[in-house]
């Protein structure tokens, strides 16, 4: 397969990383389990995310440098088997991507779009993301950038806005284990060991696009500790305006943290700076993975233009996000008791050890024998 | 020819595409301004069966533009409904009101004096849960008088009795700090955790309250009734428990470190409250001790004051008499923390925060005290150490009294 002639650069593929780690994860409560331990969750979560990073998803690239996910599992597994891990990566991929878009049509109802049908929005999301991905990886990629400098700046004003107002008590992070280690690791496993960081599996589609003489494994634990220091600033300015008694029952606690911060009266409802957020980060995420099940669409299917294929993915995205769950209770209960142990865990670790072992074999066996 | 019909066609398909655009434009429930009624205070109290009595403040869409001057339309009007729930009564009202009610503009919410007796926990979930009200709301309870009573008066110098009652709370508490602002996620966070209780200040009205919503009040120069953010009133679990007042308010404030400006007077030469001190800054700290289950505070109450006014010929210009006259001031903040400290502990309501403050210092031995913690609280010894410092005495020196007195002595 010698298609990858669209390159991204390493600048475009560290901010695309960023904002897909972002994406859900900087607005939904994380780790939060843990009270005011959330940032340990977060810290923990990022460095099992890097080991699985550089130890698994790297030595698969490094074993095939040239091939995506879906091509070396048909090399490593086996036409059909391969083949068959292939399309169920396809579904795990369309299915994230329903879900981080019923997340975001569900948010954004919830936080200022009450008698908007979240069709409506997530059909407006959904139509915006194909709209880039039918301009092909580097447009994407290129997206990626310009938005990571936006994000960066909406960042350091909710930093200004969070140090010179004096809503903030930082001593409401104290104590920083309230309920001892245990409920750390409660929330890390297997929640927070899977999100964000173990959704990084779906890059592995794209590090073959990056230009020859960048390390994309490297730029991607970068890019990882950044989204983790990103993440873990969401969680002190939220418990340090909100207080833990507010911020662990709030579905949407960044937003509510803007809301109440104020600066000398008049710079005031902020909140909306956290939907553009939102909006900038889901985009990435949603695209990510819509992106992803275009391509190996593509491969399994052998049609020459994943471009194409974007009009399915999309229609698929927009009615698994609606259809997937009645109510927002049910969309939650599902995505903590059902998705994290049936799909996260298998197809973040399971399948991807899984490969690399039985490469590792048939490249021993095979030099062996050679 | 036919590339020329084509991009023709073309063109015609993006029109008429984005024809839609110019209908569909705008929120889906998208509201006018003169469709809603903009409620600026909200008044919650308890019948005795136990539902909710409500009252919502509304502006009056004319009632603003004439600012200060006695125009024809009342600035404001009330609405009252009773109801099980808020939010049942929010929509209820629609029966009266012709108008949404629209929340994200309420600046005060008064909760009656039954209602918070009863217990308050309940009123606070509609206010977080809903997307509209804004948690930044100024809460208050009423003493003596019913709160939508309160909320219907009619003030001077304001137009909107919310606005009046935010800047009487907020300016009482910058210049004379015996109330505080305090906000609803505030109470929130204090209801939840069990190592602190609320406190909201009290709102009251006084003098003649028949004439509070006529008005032909407003156009005397002296109005014979008059609305008073004062008094802070303590929970327990979410109950009303008692009333700080005065100095006991201040000393509660003290401990909470949130004195920003206050008036205290000191004796003079014999003459009891003869020196107006006021306070300029004023920073306090807690340290947190148990030692064999007894709780052990220490309040370190750090302040500068100036003098502001003298009524006898004290002598400014004697650094000793000034020391003498900070050990009073010591004197007086210690009876002042003292006596709110009293106040809590025989109600063993601890709305100091102390627990908290043990909280987290100490997570591990709070979590054996946590069910105890009343008992604890009550039984706790609180010491005050306290720096003041008078900085300076005003424009003048030596006051005139003691010119005069000095004369008085030589001849």
């Amino acid at each position: 397969m010698k298609a990858n002639t669209e390159n991204i650069g390493p600048l475009h593929l560290f901010a695309w990383i960023v904002l897909f780690e972002l994406g859900s994860a900087v607005v939904i409560p994380i780790g939060l389990d843990a009270k005011q331990g959330a940032w340990i969750v977060i810290l923990l979560g990022c460095g099992v995310g890097i080991l699985l990073m550089s130890a698994v998803y790297g030595s698969l690239y490094r074993m095939y440098p040239d091939l995506p996910l879906s091509e070396y599992a048909i090399r490593i597994a086996g036409k059909g088997p391969g083949w068959a891990i292939g399309f169920a990566y396809l579904l795990y991929f369309l299915y994230i991507a329903g879900r981080n878009t019923r997340d975001f049509g569900d948010l954004l109802a919830a936080a200022s779009y009450d008698a908007t049908p979240i069709f409506a929005i997530n059909v407006c999301i959904v139509v915006a993301v194909g709209y880039v991905l039918r301009l092909g990886i580097e447009v994407f990629g290129r997206t990626a950038f310009m938005f990571f400098v936006f994000t960066g700046g909406i960042f350091m004003l909710i930093l200004v806005l969070v140090l010179f107002s004096d809503m903030a008590d930082a001593h409401r992070m104290l104590p920083v284990l309230p309920d001892g280690w245990q409920p750390i690791w409660k929330a890390l496993y297997p929640t927070n060991i899977t999100f964000p960081f173990g959704e990084l599996i779906v890059m592995a589609m794209f590090f073959p696009h990056l230009n020859k003489q960048w390390k994309p494994v490297r730029l991607g634990i970068w890019a990882m500790l950044l989204s983790a220091v990103l993440l873990c600033i969401a969680v002190f300015v939220n418990i340090s305006v909100l207080g833990i008694e507010i911020v662990e029952r709030t579905t949407f606690p960044l937003f509510t943290s803007l809301s109440r911060l104020r600066l000398a009266e008049f710079v005031q409802r902020m909140d909306a700076i956290v939907l553009l957020l939102l909006i900038i980060t889901s985009f990435f995420k949603i695209g990510t993975f819509m992106l992803a099940a275009a391509l190996i669409a593509r491969d399994l299917f052998r049609t020459d233009n994943y471009k194409t294929l974007v009009y399915p993915v999309g229609l698929v995205v927009i009615f698994s996000s609606i259809l997937m769950a009645g109510s927002l209770t049910e969309h939650l209960q599902e995505g903590l008791k059902v998705v994290p142990y049936y799909l996260h865990l298998p197809f973040q670790f399971a399948i991807p050890i899984a490969l690399l072992l039985i490469g590792w074999i048939r490249r021993r066996g095979g030099s062996a024998s050679s | 020819m036919s590339a020329f019909v084509h991009r023709i066609a073309t063109s015609m398909l993006v029109v008429l595409a984005l024809l839609p655009l110019l209908a569909v434009a705008g929120c889906w429930n998208s509201r006018e301004i003169d469709k809603l009624a903009i409620v600026t205070a909200m008044a919650i109290d308890r019948t005795d069966s136990g539902d909710f009595e409500l009252a919502f403040q509304v502006v009056m869409p004319g009632g603003q533009s004439h600012a200060g001057g006695s125009g024809t339309e009342m600035p404001f009007t009330v609405y009252g409904i009773k109801s099980h729930t808020l939010f049942e009564g929010i929509r209820k009202a629609s029966k009266q009101v012709p108008r949404q009610l629209f929340f994200s503009h309420v600046q005060v919410v008064v909760l009656g004096e039954k209602l918070a007796k009863a217990g308050i926990r309940e009123v606070f979930d509609f206010f977080e849960r809903s997307h509209e009200v804004r948690l930044t709301s100024m809460l208050l309870v009423a003493r003596g008088a019913a709160p939508d009573k309160l909320i219907s008066t009619l003030v001077p110098l304001e137009r909107l009795q919310a606005s009046a009652v935010l800047g009487e709370g907020q300016l009482s508490s910058k210049l004379w700090s015996e109330a505080t602002v305090v906000e609803i996620d505030d109470v929130v966070r204090k209801l939840i955790n069990p190592g602190v209780e609320p406190t909201i200040s009290g709102l009251k009205l006084i003098g003649k309250d028949k004439a509070a919503i006529e008005k032909q009040s407003l156009e005397q120069s002296r109005p014979p009734y008059h609305l008073e953010v004062s008094d802070i009133a303590m929970f327990k679990e979410g109950k009303l428990a008692g009333w700080f007042e005065g100095n006991a308010a201040r000393g509660l404030l003290f401990v909470l470190n949130r004195i920003r400006s206050s008036i205290m007077n000191l004796s003079c030469g014999g003459m009891p409250d003869g020196v107006a001190l006021e306070i300029i800054k004023s920073k306090t700290k807690n340290e947190v001790s148990i030692k064999d289950g007894q709780l052990r505070v220490h309040v370190v109450v750090n302040t500068e004051g100036n003098i502001g006014e003298v009524k006898c010929g004290f002598p400014l210009d004697n650094l000793d008499a000034l020391r003498g006259l900070e050990r009073e001031w010591e004197d007086a903040v210690k009876s002042d923390i003292q006596l709110a400290v009293r106040k809590a502990q025989q109600k063993s309501t601890d709305v100091f925060g102390f627990g908290m403050m043990v909280q987290r210092s100490q997570p591990r031995l709070w979590k054996g005290m946590e069910s105890r913690w009343d008992k604890i609280f009550a039984n706790a010894e609180v010491n005050v150490t306290f720096h003041g410092i008078i900085r300076r005495t005003g424009m003048r020196g030596k006051s005139l009294m003691e010119e005069r007195d000095s004369k008085g002595g030589s001849s």
